[in-house]
């Protein structure tokens, strides 16, 4: 099993998530990973399979291409991924970079995304308990 | 004039290169799940379209349909498409100001600036190919930081060139229910130029309509120099509801009357 570079885009509906106050309905997670045995693309509990030493990266992209949309944070077990935040060189638009630590072998590591959106102060996050979440490989 | 809808299709080109359609490998969205769009996330996306009317029937004011295509692989659209450019560039600018800060320094000797030379990275080009001509393009892996020429090019750390739409057809189109077209935009996002149609909203039903997208396979044969972005033509369907539902008023939820603005007396 080889390491790979998985990439996860999280698309949201800004204005929906700004008028109604909440991310319900308005989060889509999905990965490159779907050949690898990631489920649950297209919603928002994408579960992603990975490997230890597995590189992912998050970004994010709006509905409406005016509208801000930024990931302010992954909350993750760091005892599976280290997650970093980095920007691509030359302009501040970010992404998110986690590494494997630990295969989570056949349990769901589940995480949380903190988004800044608009021009709202502070910051929105997905509610639990359905989750994006990171899981094994299967065999 | 009423709200305008945009339309987000995201490839997992990987997948769709794989099985050769892109069928279960394409996700759609549009900004009026409220509205009662359904399918949204998947590759089924059925546009809610609220009909717009005067009461003696006739269509009071179309819609708007805004096209955005992206690859799960591809850099964020929020980089400018010529962002390869840049980068390059940027390699260039940190080389050249190496070089230059030789000058006046005391010391420096032939064996210093060649060591200099023969350290610059360049990076990994590869070749855009369409219709017959090709353009040179450099290599951004997933973090758009250049590809060092002469790497063994791992396909999974390689940024994919974004999925292109070239034409809308099909029973909207034919029927004359939407008016497809590519316009040019100052937003470089895009590389200057984007889908948009017109949507003429006096006739309730689900119409089809199809889209025809670009996506690039990036091919590495060992006998040419350059790897490649072979362009791949797919094609997918998704559907616009139009409802004789009355347009809705984004602010007042009422209908589409007088802004909700004070009178300035």
């Amino acid at each position: 099993m080889s390491a790979n570079q998985l990439r996860i885009l999280i698309v949201v509906d800004v204005v929906g998530a700004l008028a109604t106050e909440t991310l319900d309905g308005a989060v889509w997670l999905m990965d490159s990973n779907k050949t690898g045995g990631s489920t649950n693309e297209g919603t928002g509990q994408l579960t992603t399979a990975v490997g230890r030493g597995d590189q992912l990266i998050w970004t994010t992209m709006s509905l409406e291409c005016e509208a801000f949309a930024a990931i302010e944070a992954i909350e993750i077990d760091h005892n599976y991924c280290e997650v970093t935040r980095g920007v691509y060189e030359g302009t501040d638009i970010r992404y998110w970079l986690g590494k494997i630590k630990k295969d989570p072998g056949k349990s769901l590591v589940p995480y949380n995304v903190l988004f800044k959106l608009g021009s709202r102060a502070g910051t929105m996050s997905l509610s639990g308990p359905d989750l994006p979440a990171i899981t094994g490989r299967a065999e | 004039m009423t709200q305008q809808r945009g339309i987000v299709i995201v490839i997992d080109v990987e997948a769709a290169l794989q099985a050769g359609s892109l069928e279960g490998c394409t996700y759609f969205f549009d900004n009026a799940g409220p509205f009662g769009t359904t399918g949204l996330g998947t590759d089924k996306l059925v546009s809610a379209i609220h009909g717009s009317y005067w009461l003696d029937g006739s269509q009071a004011s179309e819609q708007v349909l805004n096209f955005a295509v992206t690859g799960i692989t591809s850099l964020p659209v929020t980089l400018p498409r010529d962002y390869e450019r840049h980068q390059a560039r940027q390699r260039e600018r940190e080389t050249l100001a190496k070089i230059r800060a030789l000058i006046g320094e005391a010391g420096v000797t032939n064996a210093d600036i060649r060591k200099l030379l023969t350290g610059i990275e360049m990076p990994q080009l590869s070749a855009i190919r369409s219709f017959g001509h090709h353009l040179k393009h450099v290599l951004l892996d997933n973090l758009g930081q250049p590809v060092p020429a002469g790497a063994k090019v791992d396909q999974s750390s390689v940024a994919q060139l974004p999925p292109t739409i070239t034409d809308i057809t099909g029973e909207a189109v034919e029927k004359g229910i939407i008016y497809p077209a590519q316009y040019g935009s100052p937003d470089l996002v895009n590389g200057g130029w984007y889908w948009s149609a017109t949507v003429a909203t006096h006739s309730p039903k689900v119409w089809s309509y199809t889209l025809h997208i670009v996506v690039y396979r990036l091919v590495q044969d060992a006998a040419s120099q350059l790897p490649s972005w072979e362009p791949v033509p797919m094609t997918c369907d998704a559907w616009l509801n139009i409802s004789s539902k009355p347009v809705r008023n984004g602010f007042t939820g009422g209908g589409t009357g007088i802004l909700p603005i004070g009178l300035p007396y």
